[in-house]
């Protein structure tokens, strides 16, 4: 019997999923039911929180939307960021390569919470040093840049891995055919390296996603912290961090299965 | 005017600093075992051939993965009280030396949850690594399945998996700052207190910061010994 469920799964993909929805969902059930008899969900669910949790107060942007702000900003800067320093990491010129290192080092050694309090303890203390003026700083500026800089040093590894992942005979042919380094690099290696390096950068970007509920930390009101915002007011936490729950992993689940994805389909391409 | 930098602070509340690196190292040790523990068997279960055993397994991994870890922290931390649920804890947390029982082991048990997601798919792949004719040569044996796995599959996985497990931990020994959220005094909470105390964060995070470098370079010091010694003997193939 049970056999015959799973070669049916095997075929019916999508009855499979539907399958897998109501089996965690009943799970959950089981698990509330235990743990929490009581749940009072009508309160939570009204007009005005979802629109705080969704998209802050009225007249600036926060909760859900901030975090995908947060995220979407950060992981294009610390693409950029990242980019240069894999590619001096990759060079073997040593007077990009040992700065490179010792940033990526120190920066994949440090917890990310210690690079969002260093960024914002350290900017109008530097600003004090140098400028001779008080900087005043956001902290949605300084969430910013704290996971720019953290991002930046794990995209340097993957742009390190997708360079070095391409196969010499290209630079060899880029060069018979009369390209010079910069030309190669720019034309032959890095559109290559690029499309190899996609998957990975979907699933740094679900990771970056999660963390920017560290930015909770400095007061940036996003999603999460909105969310302890209304637990503070109404204290039923069951029920608010099981829905931050639910949505965050809905989110980050379907974007890393996004990712799989594309990790196969850029697998078929380049083995055609 | 610039800002005159003054580190005499670190050495004014030095034992703040000391009992926060304490703690944070009870932490990791606790974490690192207990996930690694989870991680075995969720990652056992995940390269299992049993269907049903890999789907509740991929279950435990893709939720617990998938969540941020503040908010698995947040949950357990304000919907349950651990210690009145499971009142051994108190005696552990007299024996721990803690404040706090509730915010120590919920931010413990998140830790554990949410490291042993990902320890368990590396298991998995250790386990996938092992060519098929080690099983085929232990049941030719006589061995039956659980004495394949312990003594033949699960050794050689380990070896193999040494370098992604040690990655992991170092992220479990970085993810336990997040315990300061909930008020466990660790390492990063010891910088926030001195901030209010004195408005010195930058020199007291700048000192944190060089703690946990020495922690996670400690740590992947001592997985390279152990790795070293488990793969004494061993052909590099």
């Amino acid at each position: 019997m049970l056999k015959h469920i799973e070669t049916y799964f095997e075929r019916h993909k999508i009855q499979f999923w539907i399958f897998n929805i109501i089996v965690i969902v009943s799970l959950l059930k089981i698990f509330q039911m235990f743990a929490y008899p009581e749940t009072h969900f009508k309160e939570v669910f009204t007009k005005d929180n979802m629109r705080f949790l969704f998209f802050g107060r009225p007249g600036e942007i926060g909760g859900l939307a901030l975090t995908f702000g947060l995220a979407v900003i950060s992981i294009f800067l610390s693409f950029i960021i990242g980019s240069v320093f894999g590619i001096a990491r990759w060079s073997s010129i040593k007077l990009f390569k040992i700065p490179a290192i010792i940033y990526i080092e120190l920066l994949r050694a440090t917890p990310l919470l210690m690079v969002i309090f260093w960024v914002f303890f350290a900017i109008p203390v530097f600003s004090m040093a140098f400028f001779h003026t008080q900087a005043h700083i956001s902290p949605t500026v300084a969430a910013i840049i704290a996971f720019t800089l953290f991002t930046s040093a794990y995209v340097a590894e993957i742009v390190r891995a997708g360079i070095n992942s391409i196969p010499k005979g290209q630079f060899e042919a880029a060069k018979s055919m009369g390209f010079n380094n910069t030309q190669t690099f720019i034309l032959i290696i890095l559109p290559q390296a690029y499309r190899k390096m996609i998957p990975a950068f979907v699933s740094q970007f679900v990771a970056l996603f999660k963390d920017t509920s560290l930015a909770y930390t400095i007061g940036v009101i996003e999603f999460f912290r909105a969310a302890t915002i209304i637990n503070n007011r109404l204290y039923l936490s069951f029920e608010i961090f099981s829905f931050v729950a639910l949505v965050y992993f809905s989110i980050a689940f379907s974007m890393s299965k996004f990712s799989h994805m594309l990790e196969k389909k850029v697998e078929k391409q380049l083995n055609a | 005017m610039g800002y005159e930098f003054d580190w005499s602070v670190l050495i004014e509340y030095k034992s703040l600093l000391i009992q926060g690196l304490v703690t944070t190292i009870k932490l990791s040790v606790l974490g690192i075992f207990f996930s690694f523990l989870i991680g075995s068997v969720i990652g056992i279960g995940r390269a299992s051939k049993n269907f049903w055993l890999s789907l509740f397994a991929s279950y435990y991994v893709e939720s617990f993965r998938n969540i941020p870890l503040i908010v698995q922290m947040f949950f357990i931390y304000f919907t349950f009280t651990l210690s009145q649920i499971f009142p051994f804890l108190n005696s552990w947390g007299n024996f721990l030396g803690l404040h706090d029982v509730d915010a120590f082991f919920s931010a413990l048990i998140a830790l554990i949850l949410y490291t042993g997601a990902y320890i368990g798919e590396v298991v998995k792949a250790g386990i996938n690594s092992v060519p098929k004719g080690q099983f085929e040569a232990a049941q030719s044996l006589g061995m039956n399945k659980f004495q394949v796995m312990w003594y033949i599959v699960y050794p050689q996985a380990i070896r193999i998996i040494i370098p992604p497990l040690t990655s992991q931990f170092l992220n479990l020994i970085k993810n336990s700052s997040l315990a300061m959220t909930l008020g466990v005094a660790e390492l990063t909470f010891a910088t926030q207190q001195i901030d209010a105390e004195t408005f010195r964060g930058f020199e007291a995070a700048t000192a944190v910061t060089i703690l946990y470098i020495v922690l996670t370079l400690s740590t992947s010091f001592l997985m390279n010994l152990i790795e070293i010694k488990f793969s004494k003997g061993v052909k590099n193939a």
